[in-house]
């Protein structure tokens, strides 16, 4: 068509099917489509993958101020990284613990999003932000672990619980926050160190009324209920 | 279709997950990441290609729910 050319449209196929494009993103390349046979029989082919991905679990969107607090920590600590630079390359992978299951739990409040704080944010946050609360660790079977909750603002908008000296729980397993609010305990994402023990989990729920947030040792994928003790809790 | 999706490369699998779950833009994955945009891309198009295959194989062996 006109500025671009059809590889770079055939190129967004699959992040146009998951919605990852920007609104003018989408347009243009749906303009290019309606000229496009060839793009628009890719399409079509990889259609059913798409439209089976929310089988796989229940939906649940993320609060967006949390998801802008998110970018913007990602962003700054981009910033820091590469000096002050322009923002991009001199990266997190370095120090990305494996991103963690990414996988959106079956639960409300539980996507991708908290994860996704699973890396790099990890090094992050104010030591002396009086909305940082430290965590209570269970010694006996985490013995170098400490935590601390960043709270935004009243805590409607939920928060970020960052860890250090956390081992890698082992097995097929992962580590899952939980808020607790009058007896009863609300899944949260689940979350990964890295080989420092260090990791971070973004907690959506609403934090003003809830009592406690935990972490317990999960299957991979996350559960509806803790299967244990909490080995880490942050009152709150 | 959570078991074909697991099948994944682990790489394929976080982007998807980023994009359609989290939300995310393919800007905003790369920038996550740290990969470049056009990776990214790459990754969901392969990805889904493949997720389309695992889950024609799932029916063709009466398979996944």
């Amino acid at each position: 068509m006109t500025t671009r050319d059809h590889a770079s449209y055939q190129e967004e196929i699959g992040a146009y099917l998951l919605g990852a494009l920007t609104d003018l993103e989408r347009q243009a390349f749906e303009r290019h489509l309606a000229g496009c046979a060839e793009c628009r029989g890719e399409l079509e082919r990889l259609r059913p993958a798409a439209d089976a991905l929310p089988h796989s679990v229940e939906q649940v969107e993320a609060p967006p101020a949390l998801k802008e607090s998110l970018m913007a920590v990602v962003d700054r600590e981009a910033r820091e990284r590469s000096g002050e630079a322009p923002q991009r390359r001199p990266g997190l992978r370095a120090r990305l613990p494996r991103l963690s299951g990414l996988r959106p739990v079956l639960v409300a409040g539980a996507l991708a999003l908290g994860l996704l704080a699973g890396f790099g944010v990890a090094q992050l946050g104010d030591e002396d932000d009086p909305r940082t609360i430290a965590a209570t660790v269970d010694e006996s079977r985490l013995p170098q672990a400490s935590g601390r909750l960043q709270i935004s603002g009243d805590g409607k908008e939920g928060a970020i619980l960052r860890v250090h000296g956390m081992p890698s729980p082992g097995g097929d397993r992962v580590y899952q926050a939980w808020v607790q609010r009058d007896g009863t305990v609300v899944p949260q994402p689940t979350f990964e160190v890295g080989e420092d023990g260090g990791g971070a989990v973004a907690v959506p729920d609403d934090l003003s009324d809830a009592q406690a947030v935990l972490v317990t040792r999960e299957a991979r994928g996350g559960a509806r209920a803790p299967s244990e003790r909490p080995v880490l809790r942050v009152t709150l | 279709v959570r078991r074909a999706l697991d099948t994944l490369p682990d790489d394929q699998r976080r982007t998807i997950e980023l994009a359609y779950f989290g939300g995310f833009s393919h800007s905003e994955i790369a920038k996550l990441l740290d990969e470049p945009v056009g990776t990214v891309k790459g990754r969901m198009r392969l990805g889904l290609d493949k997720l389309r295959r695992r889950l024609g194989e799932g029916h063709a062996a009466g398979g996944f729910a």
